[in-house]
């Protein structure tokens, strides 16, 4: 084997390896943009501080639309003390899952099951994909994700099967199928959505803890859509969002 | 050698809890692990990285052989490298058991995500495990080739294991070695970078602040290389007896180790104070740092940081390494250990605490969920599963030195008299020429290798291919099939009303394959979003309802709990055990519908044979199936039906009608903008779901909210202000409230002259009610009472309003009734913003009349009760059973939906009471503490079971209709044919009218009332039917005017009365009358054309006459102007008053000849004075005082029980109904007695603390919520917890504190006096 033999086909590799690199980068590209569409939605909530009573009916409304089993909580209701106010007078905040626009749970999930979609926003879990390896739980600032650890409401035998509607899969829980062993969060209801995407607010199709809200405190809507309740609400009220220092751009803001 | 046996024992032993532990994890899944939401990685992930942390210092420091080629650690090479194969296994083998898909670990190479640590983790290891497989065999392998021809399996083992090596050539040694450099070279960066990168996977996490540190991934490694060099140490010892056979290398090692954890420490000791220094005070820094570190060092379980970490793994190391003790390598050996077990406090501090830190405050109480706290601690399970894998790396160890020459090289077949050292290290020190075999292994080497590595590469390519091809479509697609069945537009949606609570909110509920899976709000109904018809209409469209939607509170969203709630009661039931109480066993026996008819049939119809039908007592609740119970009372007999109106809200509805004549005003929170409210929560307490809306529009409005209250409620915390006051107190500050506005002359003149009587005797009562006096009282500062009046009074329009929290004690009617008199000062009653008496227009119930009058009194004297309501004097009943003081001695006592015990203050008298009773029946959902006393049990509906017909409590005419959306699957048949709830069970009304049918009740003129349709008026057999029959009869007599038929197919099911919209100042009204005066003076009820018109009267000389004075005629009214009234002086009636007949007032003639509506008290207008009160009497015989003076409640503090005990409601449950509701304890799942922080810290009481509460009457245990949400002197708690019946959820939940009040009631309504307790606290 002479040196210049050698050196050629070392040559040839590099080069090669170069094409392959740079068609591959290309190819992804392309692929990516043809096969990504385009956002048609953001949705998001307006949760109104003063309104909420602290009453806890959208836990309530979430786990009965979900059929959430225990454990597993699409969004809970803080009621912490306002600090400073002497008293321990609670504020209370009904916490789902913020759909962030950076959302810190996807990058970090190992199998890619967890993903923004594209086409509105919505944060959503492949029952599928999902190994349960409960990183993304660790890793949201907001506690909004939950473990299904196969737990039952024992004492409800006679609502035969129970299914998870989520993503219109309608999956019969058994115990060891999936969402069993999953990650789970709120989806906005995502299975309420018409195949535009859309939600019909008065068929009732509409977030179920907006739905059932005592006090009307929750918003729902288009955060694109300048003309939406929500975004009229963001450009006449002062909102904000929670931990807005960590950069996850939240699509969940708070009226004070 | 004991060593190495205590090491095999430990090992099998480990199998045990291994086998078991997996046996479970397969079959239970994560049920039994104790992680959860907050801490969602446990005991397993801290092994995980604590194994892995062994796995990659073992390695580096083989690499100090294989890689640096120090010759001194030789004797440890192979060990090492055995010891990170295993630790690796260990490591895999725990997170394999962590995750939640076993079977789908392959998704981290067939998915892959680049941006995320743990699949870079996975990826590294997958790589780092065949490096050290090769690395090991080739290390191996020379003796593998030698092992092949030892006899028996060992020879087999060794055969297979050397996949076809035969050469063990020194040459073939070299060669290997030279491998195994390339390969340990490789080795290195990947360890370093998989266990910095564990360390990164934990450091990128800015969620977790204890984390979140650029440093994580060094200390990572430097932890890593001192717990592995620890580790291998004591191997060393176990295996190679390292202390006698390496002293110095054990020496060595020791240094080696200490130089490491002291590193460590320094690292540790540098996050500390990075992560704490930020703000000079503790706590400071990053809270979150700060807070995890607190746990660490400080929480529950201090000990892993102190003892495990610090003094095992830190102090007990550095004492014997650092001074001569290092030199004997036996007490190096034991250091070594100690670091080895220290280091798994390390892990464990590193996993835990940083995530039992809820990311969001109060995350970790905002639901009673055992997923959901910040205190975690490993379930058994957890421990079997890491006891286990431990004792499987023992075994793992054992049977590496068993099978595998670790420590020393097999003899060579042909002895050659060359060193270990030289063997091993010569080739790597003198490079040799390679031979020809060499290469081709080289070559296979390299196929092999990129084989591997090809598909590995491969698959992930695929994964990549398939990730960037489908973006966002991963999701399984949207099964139709499925949509179809169980989706939103499956079934029907049948619209009823809810009965979670006393509210009657629309629902609908959604029937799939005939069971209930979610319940909704109705949009249709007005209960469920405004008390006020503008507002409602403003936003409603007949197609849709409410366009923005109705609510429902979580009582209303989690009934379908109660209704499939398996301890329902389902069949009737007998009691055996004739001895009653609650501490005893019923002895159920199941028995049928007939028998238990028939049986209680011959048990309370001797009662009306012997003429004594008043010896039956029933109780009721009181909005559902109310009219056929009191039906039945009425025609067998018994004046004495009670209901749950007794037990709740009968004070304010006396004070209101010594205040204004009406009984129930309801407030135009929307309008108002000053809202004062005494002891009411409505927000949170709820009952009718349109509150919550309408008091925080009133807010965005501009309302100021004031609420007092004992209790920062929960509307108390969404007010502008907060008063504290003492309990009972509250009528001593509406007095000084009124003073103030009187005195500074803020009241409403024109109000007050025109539409009050007694203002100058009221003057006159306030005059000594200054702020001052009412401080001392209150405990209200006077400064803040003047501040209120004046705010109240000149803030326009105010409203204020008061329900059961000052209403439930024995001063509640004249206190509330001061507290009502302070609208008639601002002039809002009825008037926007204001008091409005609501016009509630329903159904009409006419009563039956029996075949003899009834003339026995009441059992509880209601009569004797100025105030009295309709709903009884529980406690005056139970005190009279109790002590036999009563007119006579009841027999039979009938409780429907209704847990007496519970409920009343004065439990344990209850149930004594109850006990006394011959025949005591029980209908119920639940076997309730009530239940538990009875003869007979029959189950009852759940209420979308049933029927029922709501008139709304909202300001115009509404109703809402109660239908069953599910029942049994058959028509039931005996003993009458009903339809049946979902076990087949009669619904209320149904057993009452079945008992009515066994009975034979009739009416006056003959009719078997049970039996004959109402409207038809034929014989109806089917219960059901029958009742429908009623009431379509009560709609269509009523405001509505139409069928039940017509009802159900209304939008929503509701009948809204369209036409009558929200009226104001009805009391100004012009009254006209619907008498007709004909031109021969005859009076009729309707007109001329009408052919069911019945005369009334005849005018003589404008005065109407029920008949014509020859026949003994007496006047009943006049002309008024043209128009004929039922009179009584200036009084305008709806019939005529004669003997026995008690007309309602409907107006009044101001002057004797303005008819207006005006109010209806005697006067005809808001009365803050009324002499006439004077002569009546209340319960105990004293004169009831004409104003509202305010007398304090008759129980008082002692110094023996110097505290208010109070309670009261909140969102998450139903008074005591709801307790078994499994959603609703997770939204509440106890009443702990919350107690001000300087009360508690004075009876040196902490949060959490379990408390013993005392009264003169017994004593209740609790856990103490300490608090500044209440006043200093109250203590309290929700109210409905503390069962010891009624369900496996509700059993010993909480605290009930009935018992430590006796049967007490207010002397003028009756009112049960929940609230009237002293108490002292204790700690237990």
């Amino acid at each position: 084997m002479d040196l210049v033999q050698l050196s050629s086909r070392r040559d040839f590799l590099k080069h090669t390896a170069a094409a392959a690199v740079a068609a591959g980068v290309v190819a992804h590209e392309a692929v990516a943009a043809a096969a990504t569409p385009e956002r048609t939605h953001h949705w998001g909530m307006v949760i109104d501080t003063g309104r909420c009573v602290g009453c806890e009916a959208c836990v309530i409304a979430c786990k009965l639309e979900n059929k959430t089993p225990p454990g597993v909580f699409y969004t809970v209701v803080t009621r912490e003390p306002l600090p400073g106010g002497g008293n321990d007078r609670p504020v209370f905040m009904t916490k789902p899952c913020f759909h962030c626009e950076e959302p810190p749970c996807v990058p970090v999930c190992p199998v890619g099951a967890t993903y923004k979609r594209k086409t509105d926003g919505i944060v959503v879990v492949d029952y599928d994909r999902c190994i349960g390896c409960r990183y993304c739980i660790a890793a949201c600032p907001y506690g909004a994700r939950s473990f299904d650890f196969g737990d039952d409401y024992e004492l409800l035998p006679t609502a035969g099967e129970t299914v998870s509607p989520e993503y219109s899969q309608y999956r019969v829980r058994t115990p060891e199928g999936s969402p069993v062993g999953n990650v789970r969060k709120c989806t906005f209801c995502l299975h309420l959505q018409d195949e535009n995407g859309d939600y019909d607010r008065e068929a009732g199709r509409w977030p179920a803890c907006a739905k059932t809200c005592p006090g009307h405190a929750i918003h729902f809507g288009d955060l694109d859509d300048p003309e939406s309740e929500v975004s009229r609400l963001l450009q006449e009220r002062n909102a904000v969002r929670l931990k807005e220092e960590l950069g996850t751009e939240p699509s969940v803001y708070y009226l004070l | 050698m004991t060593l190495k046996r205590a090491f095999w024992a430990a090992g099998l032993l480990g199998l045990i809890p291994f086998g078991i532990g997996v046996y479970l994890r397969l079959t239970t899944g994560h049920e039994e692990a104790n992680y959860g939401t907050i801490v969602p990685w446990g005991l397993w992930v801290a092994q995980y990285i604590y194994f892995i942390g062994l796995s990659a210092g073992s390695f580096l420091l083989s690499s100090l052989v294989y890689v640096f080629g120090v010759r001194r650690f030789e004797p440890i090479g192979r060990l090492a490298v055995f010891t990170a194969i295993v630790s690796l296994l260990l490591a895999l083998l725990t997170i394999w058991m962590d995750i939640g898909h076993l079977e789908r670990f392959w998704h981290v190479f067939a998915y892959p995500n680049f941006t995320s640590p743990m699949a870079w983790m996975i990826w590294l290891y997958t790589t780092y495990f065949i490096l050290l497989v090769a690395e090991f065999w080739l290390l191996m392998r020379r003796d593998l080739v030698v092992a092949r021809s030892l006899p028996g399996w060992r020879g087999i083992a060794a055969r297979v294991a050397a996949l076809g090596a035969r050469g063990s050539a020194t040459q073939s040694l070299a060669a290997d070695m030279r491998k195994v450099k390339i390969l340990a070279t490789v080795g290195v960066p990947l360890a370093i970078m998989f266990h910095g990168g564990v360390g990164a996977l934990f450091g990128v996490l800015a969620s977790r602040p204890y984390w979140h540190s650029g440093l994580f991934p060094i200390i990572f490694l430097v932890s890593a290389l001192a717990s592995g060099g620890a580790l291998l140490t004591v191997a060393s010892a176990i295996f190679q007896e390292g202390w006698r056979q390496h002293r110095q290398m054990i020496l060595d090692l020791g240094k080696i180790v200490l130089g490491l954890i002291l590193l460590d420490a320094l690292f540790q000791f540098s996050e500390i104070l990075i992560g704490t220094y930020a703000n000079p005070g503790a706590p400071g820094g990053e809270p979150g740092y700060v807070a995890s570190l607190q746990l660490a060092l400080f929480g529950p379980h201090w000990y892993v940081f102190w003892v495990g970490q610090i003094a095992i793994g830190l102090v007990v190391p550095v004492m014997i390494l650092a001074t001569p003790l290092g030199r004997d390598p036996r007490l190096v050996t034991l250091a070594c250990g100690a670091v080895v077990i220290g280091f798994i406090g390390v892990r464990l501090n590193i996993v835990i605490p940083g995530m039992s830190v809820e990311e969001i405050a109060g995350f970790s109480t905002a639901v009673d969920d055992p997923r959901y706290r910040t205190d975690y601690f490993p379930s058994g399970f957890e421990w079997l599963i890491t006891f286990g894998i431990g004792g499987a790396g023992l075994m793992l160890f054992g049977l590496g030195e068993v099978f595998l020459p670790l420590s020393h090289h097999l003899p060579d077949l042909v002895p050659a008299p060359v060193s270990q050292v030289n063997r091993l290290a010569l080739p790597i020190l003198q490079p040799q020429p390679v031979p020809v075999a060499v290469t081709t292994n080289r070559r296979r080497f390299l196929t092999t290798a990129l084989a591997l590595g090809g598909t590995a590469a491969g698959v992930t390519l695929v994964g990549t291919a398939v990730k960037v091809m489908l973006p966002d479509t991963q999701l399984r697609p949207a099964s139709s099939d499925r949509i179809r069945r169980y989706g939103r537009d499956a079934g029907e949606w049948i619209p009823s009303c809810c009965n979670a609570c006393g509210g009657q909110c629309g629902i609908l509920a959604h029937v799939v394959e005939g069971k209930v899976v979610k319940i909704e709000p109705n949009p249709w109904n007005p209960n469920n979003y405004s008390n006020i018809s503008t507002d409602f209409f403003a936003d409603y469209d007949p197609a849709v309802g409410a366009r923005q939607g109705a609510a429902i509170c979580p009582k209303g969203n989690a009934g379908i709990f109660g209704l499939y709630d398996p301890d329902r009661v389902q069949r009737p039931m007998k009691r055996t055990n004739p001895n009653k109480g609650l501490d005893q066993d019923p002895g159920w026996q199941e028995i049928s519908w007939d028998q238990a008819l028939t049986e209680i049939a011959d048990r309370i119809q001797p009662l009306r044979d012997d003429g004594h039908p008043e010896q039956l007592l029933w109780w009721s609740e009181d909005h559902s199936f109310v009219h056929p119970q009191q039906d039945f009372c009425r025609l067998f007999g018994t004046p004495n039906y009670s209901n749950h109106s007794n037990l709740c809200d009968v004070s304010r509805k006396a004070s209101y009608r010594m205040a204004m004549g009406d009984e129930r005003p309801l407030p135009d929170f929307l309008e108002s903008k000053y809202i004062l409210l005494f002891g009411w929560n409505p927000t949170s307490a709820i009952k009718w779901v349109y509150l919550p809306r309408i008091l925080t529009q009133a807010l965005e409005h501009g309302a100021r909210l004031v609420v007092v209250d004992p209790h920062l409620s929960d509307t108390a915390a969404k007010a502008q202000e907060w008063v504290p006051i003492r309990p009972g107190t509250d009528g001593a500050l509406a007095l000084a409230l009124a003073r103030v506005i009187i005195s500074e002359r803020l009241y409403d003149e024109t109000f007050i002259r025109d539409w009050t009587v007694g203002f100058e005797d009221f003057t006159a009562l306030v005059d000594s009610a200054t702020p001052d006096w009412a401080e001392e009282i209150t405990s209200v500062p006077a400064t803040t009472i003047v501040r209120l009046a004046r705010e109240l009074a000149t803030t326009k329009p105010a409203l204020i309003d008061v329900w059961s929290g000052p209403g439930q004690h024995t001063n509640g009617v004249q206190g509330g009734r001061a507290i009502a008199l302070l609208n008639a000062l601002v002039g809002t009653i009825d008037r926007p913003g204001g008091m409005i008496i609501p016009d509630k227009r329903g159904e009409k119930h006419t009563d039956p009349e029996p075949e003899a009058p009834i003339e026995a009194k009441r059992f509880d004297g209601l009569e004797d009760l100025p105030w009295g309501h309709g709903s009884g004097v529980y406690g005056r009943g139970f005190q009279r059973l109790l002590d036999g003081s009563g007119p006579y001695r009841p027999m039979a006592g009938v409780c429907v939906f209704q847990n007496l015990v519970m409920s009343g203050p004065g439990s344990a008298k209850v149930a004594e009471a109850l006990a006394r009773l011959e025949t005591f029946v029980v209908v119920d959902t639940n076997v309730s503490e009530t239940a538990l006393l009875a003869d007979y049990l029959i189950p009852g509906t759940h209420y979308l079971e049933r029927y029922d017909l709501n008139s709304h409590w909202v300001t115009w005419s509404v109703l809402g209709l109660r239908q069953p959306v599910v029942a049994a699957a058959d028509a039931q048949a005996s003993p009458y044919p009903f339809r049946g709830g979902i076990f087949g069970q009669m619904a209320e009304y149904e057993f009452v009218a079945a008992l009515g049918r066994k009975l034979g009740l009739k009416t006056k003129d003959g009719t078997d009332f049970f039996t004959v349709g109402a409207v038809s008026k034929e014989p109806v057999d089917d219960l059901t039917a029958w009742y429908e029959e009623y009431l379509s009869n009560e709609l269509k007599s009523g405001a509505p005017g139409i069928t039940l038929d017509e009802l159900k197919a209304r939008p929503g099911a509701v009948w809204i009365d369209e036409a009558r919209p929200t009226a104001y100042e009805k009391y100004a009204s012009p009254l006209t009358s619907k008498l007709v005066v004909d031109a021969d003076e005859s009076v009729w009820d309707k007109p001329a054309d009408d052919p069911l018109r019945k005369q009334q009267a005849i005018v003589v000389e404008g005065v109407l006459y029920d008949r014509p004075a020859a026949d003994g005629g007496v006047p009943v009214g006049r002309l008024i102007g043209d128009r004929a009234f039922f009179t009584d002086g200036d009084r305008l009636l709806d019939g005529p008053k004669l003997e026995g007949k008690k007309p309602k007032q409907i107006g009044y003639a101001f002057g004797g000849t303005e008819p207006r509506r005006g109010f209806f008290t005697s006067s005809g207008k808001v009365e803050f004075f009324n002499a006439t009160f004077a002569e009546k009497k209340d319960a105990t015989g004293r004169p009831v005082d004409p104003g509202p003076s305010f007398t304090p409640r008759d129980w008082q503090p002692t110094a023996d029980f110097p505290l208010y005990l109070i309670n009261w409601k909140e969102a998450s449950h139903t008074l005591t109904r709801s307790q078994n509701n499994p959603l609703l304890v997770t939204l509440k799942g106890s009443n702990p007695l919350v107690i001000h922080e300087e009360t508690a810290a004075g009876l040196g009481v902490v949060d959490g603390d379990e408390v013993v509460v005392e009264s003169p009457n017994g004593s209740v245990r609790a856990v103490a919520e300490v608090t500044r949400r209440i006043h200093r002197q109250v203590v309290g708690a929700q109210h409905g917890f503390g069962h010891s019946a009624l369900g496996r959820v509700a059993r010993g939940r909480g605290s009930a504190f009935g018992s430590l009040n006796t049967v007490r009631y207010d002397p003028l309504s009756g009112q049960a006096s929940h609230k009237e307790i002293c108490v002292r606290v204790r700690k237990a």
